[in-house]
C-alpha cells in the first residue's frame, strides 16, 4: 500500500512540462516534414537553428526577466536599436569590435533605465517597458532618418563565417545562442544570483525580509535583458545584412510565446531554462515550417499569437491545480 | 473635528481639480508655444485639422478610459482601427458597382458590420481575460498579433483606396459647412462616456471593479460581466475610430497605424487615470487627448519626423505613469 502511494509521489514530482515540449517538437517536426520534402534537408535545419539563435537569446535573457517577476516589452526595439547603431557605427568608420561594444553598451543603457525605473520609482514593468518601447523605437527612426542602414559585407565576414570545428562550418550566432544557453543554465540553476532571481520572483516581500537587495536583483535583470537583447541585435543586422529601424515590430509577441510555452509564469518565481530552450525551438519550427509551406507571414503571427495565448492559459491552469 | 473634515474634503478636491487645471494650463502653453514657433499653427484650418485628428485618437481613448478604470488595458485597439478600416475598405471598393442606387445604403450596413467586427474582437478579448485570467497585456499584446494578421490576410496585404463617397463623408463631411461629421462623433461619444460614467449604475460599478475587485463580488456585482462589457465597448469604438481613421486619410492601409497605442494609452493616463484602476476621469482623458493632438499637430507643422513624435510622446507616457505612482500615494 505504502509503496503504491510513494509511487504515485514520485510521478506528482517529474515535471512533465519538459517531456511533454518534446513530444510537441517531434510531431511538429514529422508534420512538417510530411507536408513537405524541404522541411528535412540539412540546409533547412540550419536555417532553423540561425533564426532560432536571434529569438533564444532574447527569451534566454527574458526568461530571468520574468521570473524575476516582471516583463521587458521594450527588447524588440533594443534588437533593432542595437542593429542600427552597430551599422551606423560601422559606417562612420569605426572598428568592427568598437561597434559592438558600443552597440551592447546601449542595450545596457536601456536596461538601467528599465531597472531604475521600474525598481525605484515602482511603476509596472508592463508600462515602463510598453513607453520604453515606443522611445526606443522612435530613436531609432530619428537617427536613421526612418532608412535602413547597410552593412558592407566585407565586414561581416567573421561572423558569416562562424566557428569552425572539423571542417564543418558551425554560424556564429548558434554558437552564441549555445554559450549562453549553458551559462544561463548554470547560472539560474547553480549560483547565489539565480536562486535570488526565483526568490524576488517568487515573493518580493519575503526576498527584501531576507536580506535580498530586490533593486539591484531586478535592476541587473533589465539590464541584462537589454543587453542580449542588444547582442542579438547584432547579430540580427549581420545576418540580415542592415540595420533596420523598424524591422522588429511585433518580434516581442515571438519571444513572449517562446518564453510562455517554455513553462515559465508571468507571475514569476517559477519555470526552468530549459523548458525556454524548447519553446524557442517550437517557434522556430513553426515559422520556419509554414515559411517552406509558403504560408504567409501574417498567418503566423496569428499562429504564434494563439500559442502565446494557449501556453499562458496552460500555465495559469497548472497554478491552480497546484493550489 | 469638522474643520478637519472640511480641510480633508478641500484637499481631495483640489487634488481632483489640480490634475484638471494643470492639465488646462499645459494646453495653453503649448497652444501658445507652437502659435509662436509656427505661424500655421493658430489658423482655423489647422485647428479644424487638429481636431480631426483628435477625433480618432479621442474615441479610442474615451473607450480605453472605461476598460482601464475597470482595472484592465485594451492594446489592441490599434490594430482593430487600422484592421476594421482596411477591412471596410476592401469590402466597399466595389461599392460603386452595387446594385442599390443610393449610396448611403450599403455604407450604413458596412459600417455596422465593422463595428460588429469590434465588438467581436472585444467579447473575445473580455471572455479570455475573465475566464482565464491571463494577464490583459499579454492577452491583448497577442490580440493584437492575431488581429493584424487577420486584417493582412483579408485584404492580401495590399492599400485600398477609398473611392465610396458615403465612406468619405464619415471622415471629411462637414455640418455647416465648417465643422467635420467625425468631431461631432467625437463630441457625442465625449457626452455619452461622460454621462455614463459619471451617472449611471454601470459607470459606478466599473469604478468598482476597477477599484477594488474582491469587495465588488461580495457586494454582488458580477465582475467579469463588466469588464466583459468594457472590452466590448473598447473593441466597437476602436472599430468605429478607425473607420473615420481611413476615411480621412482615404486609404485603407492594413500594416498601418503603428504607433497609435502610444498615442492613446498616453492621453488616457495624461488625463488622471490610474493603470491599476478605480480612479479617473473623462474630462482629464479629454484634455489629455487634446494635448497630444497638440503636440502631434505642431512637431509635424515643425517639420519633425514622425519618429521624433514617438520619442516625445513615449516619455510623456513613462512621466505620466511615473506621476500616477505618486499620485495613488496621496489617498
Amino acid at each position: 500500500m505504502n509503496s503504491v502511494n510513494e509511487r504515485k509521489d514520485k510521478l506528482k514530482k517529474i515535471d512533465f512540462t519538459n517531456i511533454s515540449l518534446v513530444g510537441v517538437i517531434a510531431i511538429l517536426m514529422i508534420l512538417f516534414s510530411s507536408l513537405s520534402p524541404y522541411f528535412f534537408t540539412i540546409s533547412n535545419l540550419i536555417t532553423i537553428l540561425l533564426s532560432v539563435s536571434i529569438i533564444g537569446i532574447c527569451a534566454l535573457s527574458q526568461s530571468m526577466v520574468v521570473i524575476s517577476g516582471g516583463i521587458d516589452l521594450s527588447q524588440e526595439s533594443v534588437i533593432a536599436s542595437a542593429g542600427v547603431l552597430f551599422a551606423l557605427l560601422n559606417s562612420y568608420g569605426l572598428p568592427i569590435s568598437i561597434s559592438i561594444i558600443l552597440a551592447i553598451l546601449s542595450g545596457v543603457f536601456f536596461g538601467f533605465i528599465n531597472g531604475i525605473v521600474i525598481s525605484k520609482l515602482k511603476v509596472n514593468p508592463l508600462m515602463v517597458t510598453l513607453a520604453l518601447m515606443g522611445i526606443i523605437r522612435g530613436i531609432n527612426g530619428a537617427i536613421t532618418k526612418d532608412l535602413a542602414v547597410s552593412i558592407p559585407r566585407e565586414d561581416l565576414l567573421f561572423i558569416k563565417k562562424g566557428i569552425v570545428i572539423n571542417e564543418v562550418q558551425i554560424p556564429l550566432s548558434i554558437v552564441v545562442f549555445l554559450a549562453f544557453f549553458l551559462i544561463y543554465l548554470f547560472i539560474l540553476n547553480s549560483t547565489i544570483f539565480g536562486r535570488r532571481i526565483y526568490a524576488v520572483g517568487g515573493n518580493e516581500l519575503a526576498s527584501l525580509f531576507a536580506g535580498v537587495n530586490v533593486d539591484r536583483i531586478k535592476i541587473t535583470a533589465y539590464i541584462q535583458s537589454g543587453a542580449l537583447g542588444a547582442i542579438s541585435g547584432i547579430l540580427y543586422a549581420s545576418i540580415t545584412g542592415a540595420g533596420y529601424p523598424y524591422g522588429t515590430q511585433g518580434y516581442i509577441i515571438n519571444i513572449l510565446a517562446a518564453v510562455f510555452l517554455g513553462g515559465i509564469s508571468l507571475e514569476g518565481g517559477r519555470g526552468k531554462i530549459s523548458g525556454t530552450l524548447l519553446g524557442v525551438l517550437i517557434i522556430g519550427i513553426i515559422s520556419n515550417g509554414l515559411r517552406v509551406l509558403g504560408v504567409q507571414t501574417y498567418i503566423q503571427n496569428i499562429i504564434i499569437g494563439g500559442a502565446m495565448l494557449s501556453a499562458v492559459a496552460f500555465n495559469e491552469y497548472k497554478l491552480k491545480k497546484e493550489l | 473635528m469638522i474643520f478637519n473634515k472640511i480641510k480633508a474634503y478641500v484637499r481631495l478636491q483640489t487634488q481632483k481639480d489640480l490634475t484638471i487645471w494643470g492639465l488646462l494650463i499645459t494646453t495653453i502653453i503649448l497652444i501658445i508655444a507652437f502659435s509662436f514657433l509656427n505661424q500655421y499653427f493658430f489658423t482655423l484650418k489647422n485647428f479644424i485639422n487638429i481636431l480631426l485628428s483628435i477625433s480618432v485618437i479621442g474615441i479610442a481613448a474615451f473607450s480605453q478610459t472605461f476598460v482601464v478604470v475597470s482595472g484592465g488595458i485594451d492594446l489592441s485597439q490599434e490594430a482593430v482601427i487600422v484592421g476594421v478600416g482596411a477591412i471596410i475598405a476592401w469590402l466597399s471598393r466595389g461599392s460603386d458597382s452595387l446594385v442599390f442606387t443610393h449610396d448611403n445604403m450599403p455604407m450604413s450596413l458596412l459600417v455596422l458590420l465593422g463595428l460588429l467586427m469590434g465588438a467581436t474582437v472585444g467579447f473575445v478579448n473580455g471572455i479570455i481575460i475573465t475566464k482565464s485570467r491571463i494577464n490583459p497585456i499579454i492577452a491583448t499584446l497577442a490580440m493584437l498579433g492575431i488581429v493584424r494578421g487577420i486584417t493582412l490576410y483579408f485584404t492580401s496585404s495590399q492599400m485600398i483606396p477609398i473611392r465610396n463617397e458615403a465612406f468619405l463623408y464619415i471622415g471629411t463631411g462637414r455640418i455647416f459647412g465648417v465643422i467635420p461629421l467625425s468631431v461631432i462623433i467625437l463630441i457625442i461619444i465625449f457626452l455619452l462616456s461622460f454621462f455614463i460614467l459619471n451617472s449611471t449604475i454601470f459607470g459606478r460599478r466599473i469604478y468598482a471593479v476597477g477599484g477594488n475587485n474582491l469587495a465588488s463580488i461580495f457586494s454582488g456585482i458580477k465582475v467579469d460581466r463588466i469588464r466583459i462589457v468594457a472590452y466590448v465597448q473598447s473593441g466597437t469604438l476602436s472599430a468605429l475610430a478607425g473607420i473615420i481613421f481611413t476615411s480621412i486619410t482615404r486609404w485603407g492601409v492594413p500594416a498601418g497605424g503603428q504607433g497609435l497605442i502610444f498615442r492613446i494609452l498616453t492621453a488616457v493616463f495624461l488625463g488622471g487615470v490610474a493603470l491599476r484602476g478605480g480612479r479617473g476621469n473623462i474630462a482629464g482623458v479629454a484634455l489629455g487627448v487634446i494635448i497630444i493632438g497638440i503636440i502631434s499637430n505642431g512637431l509635424t507643422l515643425l517639420g519633425m519626423r514622425v519618429a521624433i513624435e514617438l520619442i516625445i510622446v513615449g516619455c510623456i507616457l513613462l512621466v505620466a505613469v511615473i506621476l500616477s505612482q505618486f499620485r495613488r500615494g496621496t489617498d
